[in-house]
């Protein structure tokens, strides 16, 4: 049975597609109406007992970013649209439109239909979907973060409604762009974003426009969007296919490991393979180089992560510090709080050692019975390299701060050495983390129903949820030196939640300790 | 076309760091016409099928597909080329016919000639009381069969099949042999990797690596 015994009614490739999509939607096991019912019951009852609060909470509040005038809200919706797009593009790096269930693709590639036939109206229906979402988010963002939507005849209104539309328009674009597009092309991209933003936030902030800076920074994301939709829909065609499946396959598997409660087993998929300097640990001797050079040179085998550990440590540690050193600023909680946030994230970045120690005392033992040697060789690099790269930055913004109020400077150097040792707690403990536990699926009965849901949420970002507790907590202690002991035990606690993660009982830690 | 063989290797080598995965290897198969491809492990079976697939780049030499350079993202190589190399993904909540079905109507669309092609392969290799079944309730040899009727199921001028008897008792190895000869007769060309004497001796001819 040859390919010549197709006949031509049969190969038409519109129909064909439209069988194997007709046939999947009715497969055997597929979800009925009644099964998706009660998950969308689910989230609008958590929505209204957990978010509706939230948000009267917010609205009441001080508005945190007053938009007086078309001049001021042109730079923070170029940055707006800008962080859009690059956070899409990078989405789609990872987990873009075009990702399929692997054997559907399988099924598809196939065959000899163009990836256009079959990729074009599921990227349409996906981009379309995307832009109402992106559209929803910016809406809501503004109404809760600026006051907009304080003053309904403002002529500001439709232009920030129009904004969020074009925003919605560009960002599902780039999504796509990001997926189909080589690393090259998503350069361009990001760097033509840059400038353009840069551009309009000038010409909106100058009195050129005559206050339509705002109606300039929605119609160039919509005119891009319609520019980029072209040519990157013309590249469906080319897709590279493998690559397609193997993103899909990686996609599938993780989202049994989200839907079963293993977020952080998701994620490491997503954790990019070692490459090169494939013999820089050991030297010409033969012996194995010192500690923090093997934790740098394992970290540069990932490069991606460690130059966004080198971006977030930084940047985080100014923040941060910027937040403590001026209490009194409007913003200086939220700040601090996103500055110790951002340090957490590089923390893990920075260094894949974190995962050999965890592997050292779970796993059964490879490395010989030298527990100072485990502590030295696993936590040395990402111990320094935090510290270091947050605390050169702390010290920068500091200077730049210079002179601060009487007593100030103590305060905010034991307010940041607090947070660095509060962070690094937390992120041990998420390191440590292993299968979820089953006491987790316990119910937790209140008045407000089974909170149960809540804390296995929690548990998959415990160490994002711990540091950001710590800030608030450490915020509302009334010394400094209160804030830091309250962060040191709180990191305390981490290490030791953590231990207790790896299966160490104190008594055998004490056993282990003693054969030093 | 009847001159040019269904796939060609000429003097195709891949080396990986100094490591031969496959040492320069030259034959030919003709349409219509099974063969079989034999080795130690490690003597390049698997990376020459993948090379003719696409998925394998060569360092030297060529592999070709009815006289033309191989290229997976070419729409006319996908259409000549089916094979069971890697793995294949399935879908757990799918019976088995209703994916072998689907890979059908990839093909034929919504026609008759769906269903005929389905029910034949699945009846073929003997899988029609397990049509009903999803994935997760068939044995290793029962998937290894499923798989294979996946790929059977569809046209194809060549066929590549990486250790088809895997997971197999010896009347199913027989069962798959005799099927793969009568597809070969039809004018699909085989090439077929295997450790399996009753495979080999269904064959028209060995190429033996290494």
């Amino acid at each position: 049975m040859t390919t010549d015994t197709l006949s031509m009614a049969e190969t038409d490739p519109k129909d064909r597609v439209h069988a194997v999509r007709h046939r999947y939607a009715h497969r055997g096991d597929r979800g009925t109406v009644r099964e998706w019912a009660y998950p969308v019951y689910l989230t609008v009852v958590l929505v209204l007992v957990y978010v509706v609060p939230v948000v009267h909470l917010v609205r009441t509040a001080r508005t945190l970013l007053p938009l007086e005038s078309s001049a001021a809200a042109t730079p923070v919706a170029c940055l707006v649209a800008a962080a859009a797009v690059w956070g899409a593009q990078l989405t789609g790096r990872f987990w873009g439109p075009l990702v399929l269930k692997p054997f559907l693709l399988h099924v598809f590639m196939s065959t000899d239909l163009s990836p256009a036939d079959y990729l074009g109206t599921i990227a349409r229906r996906r981009l379309l979907y995307a832009g109402l979402g992106t559209l929803l988010a910016v809406v809501t963002a503004t109404f809760l973060v600026t006051d907009l939507f304080d003053r309904p005849g403002s002529v500001l209104l439709p232009q920030g409604v129009a904004v969020a539309v074009g925003v919605g328009a560009v960002a599902p674009v780039a999504w796509l762009w990001g997926q189909v597009r080589t690393v090259r092309e998503n350069l361009l991209l990001a760097a033509g974003t840059a400038v353009t933003a840069v551009a309009v936030a000038l010409l909106g902030s100058s009195p050129l426009l005559g206050g339509g800076g705002l109606w300039l920074a929605a119609g160039v994301p919509a005119a891009a969007a319609a520019l980029l939709s072209r040519s990157v829909f013309r590249s469906l065609h080319a897709v590279d296919l493998a690559r397609l499946a193997r993103e899909s396959a990686r996609a599938a598997e993780a989202q049994t490991f989200a839907w079963t409660g293993t977020l952080h087993h998701a994620l490491d998929l997503y954790r990019p393979e070692p490459r090169g300097l494939t013999s820089a640990l050991i030297r010409r001797d033969g012996r194995l180089r010192g500690h923090l050079v093997q934790g740098a040179v394992r970290a540069l085998r990932t490069r991606g992560r460690t130059i966004a550990a080198a971006a977030f440590l930084p940047a985080g540690g100014a923040l941060l510090t910027l937040g403590v050193a001026e209490p009194d600023a409007r913003t200086a909680t939220l700040s601090w709080a996103v500055g110790a946030a951002a340090v957490y994230w590089g923390s893990g970045w920075v260094g894949e050692t974190w995962r050999g120690l965890r592997d050292e005392l779970t796993l059964a033992p490879l490395l010989g019975e030298r527990w100072g040697g485990t502590l030295a060789r696993t936590l040395a690099w990402p111990l320094v390299a935090v510290v270091t790269a947050a605390g050169l930055a702390s010290g920068a913004a500091l200077l730049a701060r210079w002179p601060l109020q009487d007593g100030r400077a103590a305060d905010a150097s034991l307010l940041v050495a607090g947070s660095l040792v509060l962070v690094l707690g937390a992120r041990f403990l998420r390191e440590m983390k292993t299968d979820l536990p089953v006491e987790l699926l316990l119910p937790i009965i209140t008045p407000l129903g089974d909170l149960s849901g809540l804390r296995v949420f929690a548990w998959q970002f415990d160490g994002l949820v711990a540091v950001l507790l710590g800030v608030l907590v450490m915020n509302e202690m009334p010394s400094a030196s209160g804030a830091a002991l309250t962060a040191s035990g709180l990191a305390a606690c981490c290490v030791w939640a953590g231990l207790r993660r790896t299966g160490w009982s104190p008594r055998t830690l004490a056993a282990r300790l003693g054969r030093t | 076309m009847s001159g040019v063989p269904a796939i060609a290797a000429e003097d195709a080598t891949v080396v990986l760091d100094d490591t031969v995965l496959l040492a320069p290897t030259t034959f030919e198969v003709m349409p219509g016409e099974f063969r079989c491809l034999t080795g130690s492990n490690g003597s390049g079976k698997t990376t020459l099928l993948r090379a003719f697939l696409g998925s394998r780049r060569l360092t030297d030499g060529a592999v070709l597909v009815r006289g033309e350079t191989v290229d997976m993202g070419r729409p006319r190589h996908r259409r000549s080329v089916a094979s069971l190399v890697d793995p294949v993904p399935v879908a757990r909540d799918m019976t088995l016919h209703e994916q072998v079905a689907l890979v059908a109507a990839s093909w034929y669309g919504n026609t008759a000639t769906t269903a005929e092609r389905a029910e034949e392969v699945v009846g073929r290799l003997g899988l029609t009381a397990l049509a009903g079944r999803f994935p997760s309730q068939l044995s290793s040899g029962q998937l290894q069969l499923f798989n294979l009727a996946l790929t059977l199921v569809r046209p194809a001028d060549v066929v590549l099949l990486d250790e088809p008897e895997r997971h197999l008792d010896t009347d199913r190895v027989d069962l798959v042999a005799t099927l793969l000869a009568e597809r070969a007769e039809q004018g699909t060309a085989f090439l077929v990797a295997t450790h399996e004497p009753v495979m080999v001796d269904a064959c028209d001819g060995v190429v033996e690596l290494g």
